[in-house]
């Protein structure tokens, strides 16, 4: 069992910033849990504190219920894999995967028990006699994970571990570890700044912004009903486009005035905007660009539309990106293959407004989600 | 007395903390005192072990002359070498679990182990050939991130450019113990220091205190660098290191260039200072380096 509390957990450095505010989280036994955020926004430095390798300033930890706050790292049955993992040249794989446990005097024939389980899970029984430089970058990526199973801890903490691989390998990498989560059936927490890497390999995701939690959810989620502006532009790929817009009502229907367009805000959405009295004023309309079409390419094209000017034409095989600027602002469109825009042409989109974000201007907190 | 009785006095008080007094009514020969001296000197030195008297050369208790006299393959020795500075905040350099993993990227005949205290340790490669700048941050990251995850401690590392003489050894010490001090001032979240990036740092970590406070009152009045909290310290140092720059600020942080915008015009409005301007931008730079080194005289 590894459950994990954090409550009002908080790290202030020396000169007294916070760089960890308030952080609360309950894992449960065996999920895998993600930290995601941009560079400085706490992630690691709340793993490091989870692990004991940072002190916490405030609030407590928990692990499987007894407080951990002052237990040394060694005595709190975890353990790590950091990004810049550093495999002993002069070791066999076996060796490798082998020193944490010589170090902690366990007996020999426990050690080469649980080696070769660990290599076995691992695909890396036929190399443990090999030294880390004739193996390749996935294999010695898979010691330093082994290092970590032949502890069998409570706990997986992983500190951008593949951020060091090309992006092939690191594609590859993420499944394995998807799989050795599956496997090994241990609660993992896992940090990165890639927003892909998160959505592809949690059951639950944290989303941090300057040492403070923005939302808690299902990929999923986080996808379809982010809580803010923040959520919504750093979830998803291309990024959401954001555009001011002022919310007017005529003859009983709310629109959306966007430059030269005025999109029709379906019902639902409206009376949400109506009751928390936003008619009249100027909001952020997130939309996500494969919620922007080509209208040529549709039967029934709906009145919800807007007309630009293409700046760049990606083709990526299987969809195209447009880009465009749109009332200020910068925007990216994903739409079939099958398109005849291209580069300099003037196109008009449609909106599918059933599946815009409607976000307060001030807060940036989301008013329709 | 003579000069050279001073000296002599000086090196023995310095080096074993012993404090002699001479009788200047004896009517001693000074020649013959000065001799004494030397030899017991000569004897308390030869009574230490070779590391105690590298780690007093380092420290610069004794000099490279001397030095060389107790250990003549100094010269040789350091032809070309690498030197770091680890310390190890909740750990202690004879705790087997570090000196295990630490022994794993070393070896007897290319690398020197000196503990120089519970909590601090000098790592020295002999190389044949220079390590890129590149290559060395990479082992250096190597090596926090293994002691993190196998001896399970935390650790701060100093280093500076390699040494290619004995006689710069004490300097290069020096310089580590500065970086690492500093650093974990000034840069407290990071834990790898290079000294010759932490040029800034150091200048205005030299300057006076009472220079620093008059510094604040005259270019930064009223600004109170406490309210700093850590979205705004964020903001302005993904601003700095974007080179002023408003998209890749923007791009860096995850925001909307308006909602950035927003931020910059916020702080302006809190401090007078628009960061977006050159001047004001070094204002801020070097009086938030202030804040912190008057915060640690106190």
């Amino acid at each position: 069992m590894a459950n994990i509390k954090l409550t009002n957990v908080t790290k202030i450095y020396g000169n007294n910033v916070k760089a960890v505010k308030n952080f609360n989280l309950d894992v449960q036994d065996k999920e895998f849990i993600i930290f995601v955020g941009p560079s400085g926004c706490g992630k690691s430095t709340t793993l490091r504190m989870i692990a004991g390798l940072e002190d916490i300033s405030e609030g407590d930890l928990y692990i499987d219920g007894k407080r951990m706050n002052d237990v040394e790292p060694k005595d709190r049955d975890i353990a790590m894999v950091f990004q810049n993992y550093a495999l002993y040249p002069h070791m066999t794989v076996f060796d490798n995967m082998a020193f944490g446990l010589k170090l902690r005097k366990v007996p020999k024939d426990e050690i080469k028990r649980k080696v070769d389980e660990a290599a076995d899970i691992l695909g890396l029984k036929p190399y443990l006699d090999r030294k880390p430089k004739a193996l390749s970058g996935g294999q010695r990526q898979r010691v330093a994970m082994g290092r970590a199973i032949v502890r069998k801890p409570k706990v997986f903490l992983m500190d951008e571990p593949l951020s060091n691989l090309d992006a092939k390998l690191r594609v590859q990498m993420r499944t394995e570890i998807s799989r050795l989560h599956d496997r090994l059936g241990a609660t993992m927490i896992y940090v990165t700044h890639d927003q892909t890497e998160a959505m592809t390999l949690g059951t639950r995701i944290v989303v941090m912004k300057d040492g403070i939690i923005q939302q808690t959810d299902t990929p999923q989620n986080l996808y379809q009903k982010p809580n803010n502006l923040f959520v919504a532009g750093f979830i998803g790929s291309p990024q959401m486009n954001f555009m001011d817009t002022r919310i007017i009502e005529e003859n009983g229907q709310l629109y959306a005035q966007v430059s030269d367009a005025k999109l029709s805000i379906p019902e639902s959405k409206a009376n949400v905007l109506k009751s928390k009295g936003y008619v009249g004023r100027t909001v952020v309309m997130g939309i996500r660009p494969e919620h922007l079409n080509d209208a040529a390419l549709e039967t029934n094209p709906s009145s919800n539309t807007l007309t630009a000017k293409i700046r760049v034409y990606e083709l990526l095989g299987a969809e195209v990106y447009l880009y465009f600027d749109y009332a200020g602002s910068q925007m990216t469109a994903r739409v079939d293959p099958k398109t005849n825009a291209k580069m300099n042409d003037t196109v008009t989109f449609t909106v599918d407004m059933d599946m815009v974000h409607f976000f307060d201007k001030d807060t940036e907190q989301t008013i329709t989600n | 007395m003579s000069e050279n009785i001073d000296l002599l006095l000086k090196s023995i008080r310095e080096e074993t903390g012993l404090h002699l007094c001479l009788d200047e009514k004896s009517g001693d020969d000074m020649e013959d005192v000065q001799r004494r001296l030397e030899d017991l000197l000569q004897r308390l030195r030869s009574g230490r072990s070779k590391e105690d008297i590298f780690i007093h050369f380092l420290t610069g208790a004794i000099s490279p002359e001397d030095a060389l006299l107790s250990l003549p393959s100094l010269k040789e020795k350091f032809g070309f070498a690498d030197m770091y500075l680890i310390y190890f905040p909740s750990g202690n350099v004879h705790d087997n679990m570090i000196s295990s993993t630490i022994s794993l990227f070393t070896s007897p005949s290319s690398t020197d182990i000196l503990r120089l205290s519970d909590k601090k340790m000098l790592l020295i490669y002999h190389r044949h050939t220079p390590l890129s700048a590149e290559d060395n941050l990479s082992f250096i990251s190597g090596l926090v991130d293994t002691i993190n995850t196998e001896a399970m401690t935390e650790a701060y590392i100093s280093y500076d450019r390699p040494v290619t003489d004995y006689q710069a050894l004490p300097t290069t010490y020096a310089n580590l113990t500065t970086a690492l001090s500093l650093g974990l001032i000034f840069k407290s979240r990071d834990h790898i220091f290079l000294f010759r990036k932490m040029g800034l740092i150091r200048l205005v970590s030299s300057i006076p205190e009472q220079s620093a406070h008059e510094y604040l009152e005259d270019e930064l009045p009223g600004v109170d660098f406490r309210s700093f909290d850590n979205e705004t310290l964020v903001t302005i140092q993904t601003f700095f290191d974007s080179g002023l720059n408003i998209a890749e600020t923007a791009r860096a942080l995850y925001l909307h260039r308006n909602t950035l915008v927003y931020r910059l015009d916020r702080f302006r409005k809190m401090t007078g200072l628009d960061i977006r301007n050159f001047d004001d931008a070094i204002k801020i730079r070097v009086g938030m380096l202030l804040y912190e080194s008057l915060k640690s005289y106190k």
